[in-house]
């Protein structure tokens, strides 16, 4: 099947290449210039399109703006370019000509790229938000996906674990549209669905389509949204050569206040005999470094009217602020464009990358009854304990049973590291049937290959006992994507008619294996010796394959350029879905009115420049269920009877089970004010999506915990603005541009109504779930009790098990019985909804000065109304003697201290989730500032070099928040599976904090 | 020209169409479809296995469900009152439905179950001769029956699993099955066992013949059936020479995981393997299907005398039930551990109080001590040990006959007695011939006893001879002692609520799921 993809594909763009038609008639030589006025004065600009009115004929300006084109004496030329009016010039028998374009400040004039085309944004029905290049790299960033955070309204990005290197990121457009499935839009490269964004250095644009309009066109994937990205590509007109370098230095923004060894010792004799162990450690200081980012770019990109290629390498090399933590990521992206003739183009792109990271135990996992990771430990380790024994082994902590590593030693001593190649690549031909017909056909493939190495060396609790545990795992990930459609252009009279109609083909494979030693011989082989160990672990192999099939069609037909319709409609065949569900519709249609067109508006024409309002109702689809997820399984299961195999009831059938439907109306306004200086979006949207996909919980005695249903609905509702302005025009420029999104997430319907998950860190052994799904609730709210300050001498106690009843315990509030009513007792019943990780809003800002060759750029972000649970506060302020506190623990109640509201260290006293760690999130964050300073023309001539620009800059240098943790923006236990970053939200436990940084950079072009 | 393109492009999209209809039916590669999969007795063995498996799993007998049994019963309570909540409402009598190890060991038994009906049913189906395939069959019944012997003791009124789930909504209504139609299942599932096991099993991991009729026994004990008890317990006496058991000469030896083969005294036990956990797959269930944790949990905080640390005292016997254990019996050093190192020196238990968290009463020796002494394989604290859990052994049958002898016949006969004496005299290391070397205690049973003097004296003997064993909670139940025992006399003190806390609270999920299951009493 592939192969026979490949040889088609492949055989279509040869023809096309053989089926060359050759220039038309003869006709005299033009010359000319196209320029345009920038700071008073004409600059050529490279690049435009000069087309022969009436013909397909054209070509661009070269770098100096020059062009020269056969044309006859009475064409007319028709010159454009993306930003600036087009105008029509007639020859007039002239031999050379002069053209001077005008920036065009409407906005509804550029180009905005959509799924299968592109369209010009006044004929846009659908809610798409675009990104551009210079908002993508205005600060080093990880990834594109990184970058987007704060750029585009109703976005939300959020890191895996804070500032980690490597970290990942969740996107949620519009809300997460989906409980248990990934909420992730799909993203698009250069018509490569499901490709990898190069790093954000490569990209000329990104667009986001968020509402059902533009989403349906991809169906069964469309429902989370849809992220297009564009690569840079090269320009007629002469070779450019730019470089772009950057360097970052970071540090940790704080720390958390922790007793000292002395105080730490005098806090735990009041749990007996201790000792002061002698030492005073800051772990922290201990295990938080300075940290850099080295971030490299160099591309090189020309061509002629006919080809045009870009090339780009970049090396990004960070060095995290936590001992241990780094990653480095090299890539390589290029592409050509080859105009065969005035009918055939043909094109490819190439994109590799490999990253390096090394990983650090951040929060649990490094074995033992403590389940150290580097910060936990680091905050609740004994100060009064240093690094090192006498004999050079590490210290362990004395509290807790001596069962905890100590900070250092799981930041040194363990060790992960994973390196990832990714490489895909997409070829492309489009043929010009006719004026009015064309044909396009790409082929990419792309592939994704990482291997995890593991290795817990004998220095640490976990492989102490068994002579080390060392693990290697690796995935090869294959995707194969054709598609094929043809779009019709036709304009009859006042009616516009665009209609693209395809057929798309795409293969997934993943391949998978992974393998654990123990018991080595020494700890110098880590992962790559597991032959040296005597006590192998059952090793892991496994396959899987998904086949999507698909029809679209889009029509967008215009009447007399007023009034503009979309209808859209996917139809996906997935060999994921379950036998009786294996095909899928998705259809959607819009309407947008273009008003300033209308006669009324005309007297208003010196305010408004432009006045669109849209509409767009449709579904679109979460095609979240991964292979096999449909069939009955058994499972191997760990065998007790030595040497023998054993099996267990993995999974039942469910022969309906199919994707998630999303149903969206979207509302919206484009104005623009006072000639373009304002520009203003605003959208309203609803989606309720349906048929969620629930593991539902059956009666245990089923012996299969859940199945796999589509059952449920959540809904989010919302609006977002978006306001561009420019404020200052001529020698000052300033403009701004300012976000805002406000989302309403709410469960409508659950299998059984409610839903606990979440037990925080297990260390900690919490009995319960402190999150929840409830019908009307948002996903993710926090459940708990009441925490109703400490009793003092005196006061009467509330009776219930495993509540304090003493004088400085701490008190909760008896909120409800068996019976809804409260009790008199203190139990499980008095638990209720305590917080909302959900924000009421965010926001950002971002302004851009620019004055002679200065330019300053601010970039502000905000996220309000969102709470947090912190489980590291609960550990640090339980006061119940198994390791630090924070200073709080100094004014806690004592006999002698009895006018607080701390309560007293108590031994008994377990970790509790209540409204007592529940932090309101809300941050403001400055997130960058840029001060930028260009090389003026005249120093540049004289060193040949086209364009000197040097920077300096600080990320989240000013965080503005109440939260008490070590960082508002983190996420804990949000990254296992794609429910755990729908759900597990708010969450903070020991997490990498983001950091400050301070990067200067200089980018030259050649 | 144009047309040529044309013509091309058509054929093309008309190619792609045709040529891309690969099918959509899913043909996993290296997944079981349960649909075909038993295809001969050893497939069927493999979910057997799973069967086994799972009850050593950290949910089950690796410590959810033994823990609970401990900590239920009056011979331990809890030490560490830090321990997490779930197991303070075990030891106290004050669970609910969302208890932490109900919420973990009801599901999982009911795992095991389905792993087992899976693997019963393939059996059935298979086209082979009752010889070749019913004694595995015989296997999945015998682990049916012990579960839901387990779980009906535990619960009372529970949904009866004898078959394979293929539709999940039969059990969103599935009725409770009342506690005699559960024993008969039970029953019919260890008869049939008892039919088609052998008289040897390969390892006493794996029932015989003797484990089903020693279940049987004690079912039919708990049933009051005493006739039939007395049968099935007699069955096995009679049958110890072909069927190989015999109580073991040295009572330490029973809880020694350095021995190889299991003792001949034991019909069936849980074959905890060491040190295997850290290295299995998340894909086989991770860690905690690998684990067991008994020495851990029965350990003592701040104890250094072995290579793999302290243990936790989370159930830890009350001073009562040392104190009331007369000194002479070696089979209470054999239970007891009462001295730890700390800082390099032996400290006795009285003297713990000055080390920090210890909990200052003799601990539980058969897993912690045991385990410490034979050297073998554990991770951290003697967690994932080699300890065999023993689940029935011969003692218990010979205390199983004479309690129901005594019922039969109005009191004790010589038979009776003769039994309760075979363990005493165990006890009291008749090792050589020498009866300078044996123990004075325990000695014999006096005669004439009547019987309510002999019913409590077995009932005492099994206390004793049996205790952290887990099977002291069940004696309890049964003979409803729950008044006395956690009363001011007792051996602990809980409040004990005879209405509701002689069963634990079903899972309270699955009552809120299936209106046709209802929580047992004033949960």
């Amino acid at each position: 099947m592939k192969t026979k993809l490949t040889k088609l594909n492949i055989m279509l763009i040869l023809i096309s290449i053989i089926s060359i038609s050759l220039a038309q008639a003869q006709e005299k030589l033009l010359k000319g210039k196209v320029t345009s006025l920038e700071n008073g004065k004409e600059e050529p600009l490279p690049g435009a399109t000069v087309l022969i009115e009436g013909s397909s004929k054209g070509t661009t300006a070269d770098i100096d703006g020059n062009f020269s084109i056969e044309a006859s004496g009475d064409d007319v030329l028709v010159v454009s370019f993306i930003g600036y009016k087009t105008i029509k010039v007639p020859v007039a028998n002239r031999s050379a000509i002069e053209i001077s374009m005008v920036t065009d400040i409407s906005a509804l004039s550029e180009v905005v790229v959509v799924g299968y085309g592109a369209v010009k944004k006044s004929d846009l029905t659908g809610s798409v938000a675009s990104v551009s290049s210079e908002e993508l790299t205005a600060y080093p960033a990880l990834s594109a996906t990184q970058a987007l955070q704060g750029r585009a309204a109703g976005v939300q990005v959020q890191s895996n674990n804070g500032g980690e290197p490597g970290a990942n990121f969740n996107i949620k457009i519009r809300g997460g549209t989906s409980i248990n499935a990934n909420s992730d839009p799909i993203v698009v490269v250069d018509g490569f669905v499901g490709a990898e964004m190069p790093p954000p250095e490569d990209i000329a644009s990104m667009e986001v389509l968020k509402d059902a309009s533009a989403t349906a066109i991809y169906g069964s994937r469309g429902a989370n949204g849809v992220i297009m990205v564009t690569t840079k590509r090269g320009k007629s007109g002469g070779t450019r050569v730019e470089f772009n370098s950057s360097y970052s230095y970071q540090e940790a923004s704080n720390q958390i206040d922790l007793l000292d060894g002395e105080e730490f010792a005098n806090y735990r004799k009041e749990f007996g005999n201790y000792e002061f162990q002698g030492s005073n450690t800051n772990w922290q200081d201990i295990v938080f470094r300075p940290g850099y980012i080295a971030n490299n770019q160099v591309s090189v990109s020309g061509g002629n009217e006919t080809t045009r290629f870009y090339l780009s390498g970049t090396y990004f090399d960070q060095e995290g602020i936590l001992v241990g933590s780094d990653y480095q990521r090299y890539s390589l992206n290029s592409n050509v464009d080859i105009e065969v003739n005035d009918r055939v183009k043909i094109g490819f792109n190439l994109y590799g990358r490999r990253s390096e990271s090394n990983g650090v135990k951040t929060q649990e996992g490094s074995g033992g009854t403590g389940q150290a990771g580097v910060i936990g430990s680091a905050l609740r380790f004994n100060p009064d304990v240093g690094i090192y024994n006498d004999d050079g082994s590490f210290k362990r902590a004395v509290v807790g049973g001596g069962e905890l590593d100590n900070p250092f030693a799981i930041a040194d001593q363990y060790q992960r590291e994973r390196v990832t190649d990714r490489f895909q690549s997409n070829i492309y031909a489009d043929i010009k049937i006719l004026d009015w017909l064309s044909f396009k056909s790409t082929l990419g493939v792309g592939n994704t290959n990482w291997r995890d190495g593991e290795f817990y060396p004998t220095t640490l609790i976990f492989g102490e006992g068994v002579d080390g545990v060392a693990g290697i795992e690796a995935r090869k990930q294959f995707s194969l994507l054709s598609e094929n459609y043809f779009t019709i252009d036709k304009k009859i009279g006042v009616h516009k008619f665009s209609w693209v109609n395809g057929y798309s083909f795409q293969k997934n494979t993943s391949e998978a294996w992974e393998t654990v030693n123990s018991g080595f011989i020494s700890n110098s082989g880590s992962f790559w010796a597991l032959n040296q160990g005597s006590n192998p672990g059952t090793p892991f192999s496994g396959y899987s394959q998904t086949i999507i099939r698909s029809f679209y069609s889009r029509l967008n037909y215009s009447l007399l350029d007023k009034y503009n319709f979309t209808f859209t409609g996917r139809q996906d065949g997935a060999s994921n879905f379950a036998a009786n569900k294996k095909w899928a519709f998705f259809p959607s249609g819009a309407f947008g009115w273009n008003i300033i067109e209308e006669s009324f508006m005309a007297p208003l024409s010196n305010v408004f420049s432009e006045m669109k309002l849209r509409a767009s109702f449709g579904y679109v689809g979460n095609q979240a269920i991964s292979a096999y997820q449909s069939l009955a399984l058994l499972r191997p299961t760990y065998s007790i009877v030595n040497g023998d195999n054993a099996l267990r009831v993995g999974e039942l059938a469910n022969n309906d089970l199919s994707w998630e439907t999303t149903q969206q109306l979207d509302i919206g306004l484009d104005v623009g004010i006072l000639k373009g200086r304002v520009f203003l979006t605003a959208d309203y949207y609803e989606k309720v999506t349906n048929d969620l996909l629930f593991r539902r919980p059956l009666p245990s005695y089923v012996g299969v915990p859940t199945q796999l249903q589509n059952i449920g609905s959540v809904s989010n509702k919302g609006y977002e603005l978006t306001l561009n302005t420019k404020n200052l025009v001529g020698d000052v420029q300033w403009s701004s541009n300012l976000i805002f999104a406000s989302n309403r997430n709410k469960v409508l319907t659950l299998p059984d109504s409610v839903e606990f998950y979440g037990n925080g860190p297990g260390h900690l052994v919490l009995d319960t779930d402190n999150q929840l799904l409830l019908e009307g609730q948002p996903i993710g709210v926090f459940y708990g009790y009441e925490y109703d300050g400490i009793y003092q001498t005196g006061d009467t106690f509330i009776p219930g098990t495993g509540f304090e009843q003493i004088a400085g315990g701490e008190r909760f509030k008896d909120v409800s019985g068996p019976n809804g009513e409260p009790d008199g007792v203190l139990n499980g019943f008095d638990r209720t909804i305590i917080g909302d990780p959900n924000p009421d809003f965010t926001w950002s800002l971002n302004n851009t000065v620019t004055y002679k060759n200065f330019d300053l750029n601010l970039f502000i972000m905000g996220v309000h109304g969102n709470d947090m649970l912190s489980y590291t506060l609960m550990e640090l302020e339980t006061f119940s003697g198994k390791g630090n506190v924070t200073t709080t623990a100094l004014e806690r109640w004592t006999p002698e201290n009895p006018n607080t509201n701390i309560p007293r260290a108590n031994a008994g006293r377990s970790f509790r989730v209540s409204d007592k760690f529940i932090y309101d999130g809300s941050f403001i964050r400055v997130k960058n500032i840029v001060l930028g300073y260009t090389f003026p023309k005249s120093v540049l001539e004289r060193i040949k070099v086209n364009k000197i620009r040097v920077y300096a800059s600080a990320q989240n240098l000013f965080t503005f928040t109440k939260y008490p943790g070590l960082d508002p923006e983190v996420g804990y236990e949000n990254s296992g599976s794609a429910a755990d970053g729908n759900r597990k939200i708010g969450l903070d436990y020991a997490s990498y904090p983001n950091v400050k940084s301070y990067t200067f950079g200089i980018n030259i072009g050649f | 020209m144009k047309k040529s393109v044309i013509k091309l492009a058509v054929t093309l999209v008309v190619l792609f169409a045709v040529s891309s209809c690969e099918d959509l039916t899913e043909e996993p590669i290296g997944l079981l479809n349960p649909e075909g999969f038993f295809a001969s007795p050893e497939d069927v063995a493999l979910g057997i296995n799973g069967g086994y498996s799972l009850l050593g799993h950290e949910a089950f007998f690796g410590r959810k469900l033994s823990l609970s049994l401990l900590l239920r019963g009056d011979m331990a309570t809890i030490g560490d009152m830090a321990t997490p909540t779930r197991r303070i409402e075990v030891d106290q009598m004050n669970m609910s439905g969302n208890n932490g190890m109900v919420t973990e060991f009801w599901p999982k038994g009911y795992e095991a179950l389905a792993a087992i009906n899976y693997a019963i049913e393939g059996g059935e189906n298979l086209d082979v001769s009752d010889e070749i395939i019913n004694p595995t069959i015989a296997e999945g019944r015998f682990l049916r029956g012990f579960i839901n012997y387990h779980f009906v003791r535990l619960f009372g009124e529970i949904p009866k699993i004898d078959f394979a789930f293929t539709d999940p909504e039969l059990a969103y209504t599935l009725s409770q099955s009342p506690v005699d139609s559960m024993y008969a299942s039970i029953i019919r599932d260890f008869e049939y066992a008892k039919q088609w096991l052998p008289d040897v099993p390969s390892m006493r991991s794996r029932p015989g013949k003797g484990t089903a009729a020693g279940f049987l026994a004690s079912v039919y004990l708990t049933q009051e059936n005493w006739e039939s008890a007395y049968d099935e317990a007699k069955f096995v006496i009679d049958n110890s020479t072909s069927f190989q058991y015999e109580l073991d000469e040295e009572y330490a030896n029973l809880f020694d995981p350095s021995i190889g083969v299991a003792s001949n005294e034991v019909l069936f036990e849980i074959d905890f393997i060491g040190n295997d956990a850290s290295t299995n797959l998340s894909s086989l269930g991770g860690t905690n299907a690998a684990i067991d944790y008994l020495a851990s949990v029965t350990g003592i905080i701040g104890d250094s005398r072995f290579s793999f640390g302290a243990g936790w005292s989370v159930a830890v016997p009350s001073l009562n039930v040392y104190n009331n254990w007369d000194s002479r019996d070696y089979r209470k050093a054999i239970s007891f551990d009462t001295v730890m190192v700390f800082e390099g020196e032996e400290v006795p238990y009285t003297e713990w109080g000055t080390i920090p968290s210890a909990i200052p009463r003799p601990h539980i020796a058969k897993y912690f001590r045991a385990l410490g002494e034979s050297g073998t394989a554990a991770s951290s604290n003697g967690r994932d040990s080699e300890i065999d859990y023993i689940c029935l052994r011969y003692a218990e049958i010979l205390l199983i006959a004479a309690e129901a002898l005594n019922e039969i016949n109005g009191g004790p006969t010589a038979e009776a007695i003769d039994y309760i004496d075979q363990v005493r005299s165990r006890a009291r290391r008749e090792l050589d011939a020498d009866a300078g070397n044996d123990n004075l205690y325990p000695q014999n049973v006096n005669g004439g006893l009547s019987e309510s003097d002999f019913r409590s004296l077995v009932l005492e003997e099994r206390r004793l001879e049996l205790s952290f064993e887990g099977g002291r909670w069940y004696d309890i139940a049964r003979k409803k002692l729950g008044i006395e025992a956690f009363g001011p006399s007792g051996l602990e003190q809980q409040s004990f609520n005879p209405a509701r806390d002689y069963l634990f609270p079903k899972y309270q999920q699955d009552v809120d799921i299936n209106p046709n299951l209802s929580q047992n009493d004033l949960y």
